[in-house]
């Protein structure tokens, strides 16, 4: 059986050391596999043997220890930045997605006279830690195009920020919904719109969770 | 020239030898090891995350084409990334001076 030539097998082991954003893993892989190709061929035309001159590639390219927290580092900044993107885009999106649908009037208001003065300081409070926190989005993004910031410390920011953000947007809407009374139910029971913005919202928030937990992973996997 | 004390130049190193055109990570590689004499000797594969580091920052600017039937990387500077190169040599160029200034050895009167 023949085995596998010294660039292949290098190249398979830094790729099961790498954890972080799939198609960007797979580009700095086949980027990497074809520099060691390219210096295997300069070797042979020096006149090595093609085993030997895979392996010189294989040796001036550097263990695997050596070279993947450079490639890790890189990865780990890129799902940052992914996620960083999606939380600027998603908070501030369904902020204006509920004021858009309250004032257009496809939903209508019902809230339990008991307890209006609660539902509305709570829908406020919701405002302000949805803007703080697509805010906060979009200084970590801008935080990933700088060089000096560590890439692992600004992943893992941008990956508790969404996790806090979804965790407390989704806490305040169902405080609110239950300080609402029985209006919320009245409201499902009767309005599709309303059917469609409160099953949008929850699909918006378990996407930002699964998000936050895919980043905060890759600098687990990344320490 | 040993990686440690190559570590923090590295960067400047890449966007200097891509400032002539656009080049591919082994030919970047060639360019380094050629324009030093052969005298850095770090390991090759520190210079792909480096040149992704560069295009994170926006200094440079990659795309896939395919170059002697091979698919390749090929980085290109950006404005930013020139102007980058330029403040990176002046500081180069101030700190040499400072540095030769203390270690050229004191001459004059006792």
């Amino acid at each position: 059986m023949r085995t596998a030539d010294p660039i292949t097998s290098h190249v398979a082991a830094l790729e099961r050391a790498l954890r972080g954003p799939q198609r960007t893993r797979r580009g700095m892989i086949a980027e990497a596999r074809a520099g060691l190709m390219d210096a295997a061929d300069a070797y042979r035309a020096d006149g090595l043997p093609p085993e030997q001159a895979a392996a010189r590639a294989v040796r001036d390219f550097g263990a695997v220890g050596e070279v993947a927290p450079s490639f890790q580092d890189e990865l780990t900044a890129r799902q940052g930045r992914h996620s960083a993107l999606l939380f600027t885009l998603v908070f501030p999106a369904m902020l204006f997605g509920w004021d858009l649908l309250w004032s257009s009037g496809l939903v209508r208001r019902g809230f339990d006279p008991a307890a209006p003065g609660l539902v509305v300081a709570l829908a406020r409070l919701q405002d302000v830690v949805t803007a703080l926190v697509g805010l906060a989005a979009i200084v970590l993004l801008v935080a990933t195009f700088l060089r000096s910031v560590p890439p692992r410390r600004v992943t893992r920011a941008i990956g508790l920020t969404g996790t806090a953000g979804a965790v407390v947007c989704g806490g305040l809407a169902v405080a609110m919904n239950v300080a609402g009374g029985h209006s919320t139910a009245v409201l499902l029971g009767t309005n599709m719109a309303a059917v469609v913005a409160f099953a949008g919202s929850a699909a918006v928030l378990a996407l930002i969770i699964w998000q936050s937990i895919r980043t905060l992973r890759v600098c687990s996997d990344a320490a | 020239m040993k990686p440690a004390a190559v570590h923090g130049h590295l960067d400047g190193l890449i966007l200097a030898v891509i400032e002539d055109g656009p080049l591919h990570g082994y030919a970047i590689i060639e360019a380094l090891q050629n324009r030093s004499g052969g005298a850095l000797d770090l390991p090759t594969g520190t210079v792909y995350p480096a040149l992704r580091r560069l295009e994170r920052a926006a200094l440079l600017s990659g795309s896939w084409s395919t170059v002697g039937g091979r698919e390749r990387r090929t980085y290109t500077l950006t404005r930013a990334g020139r102007h980058a190169l330029a403040t990176q040599r002046a500081e180069w160029s101030e700190f040499t001076a400072v540095v030769e200034a203390v270690l050229r050895p004191a001459t004059g009167t006792a």
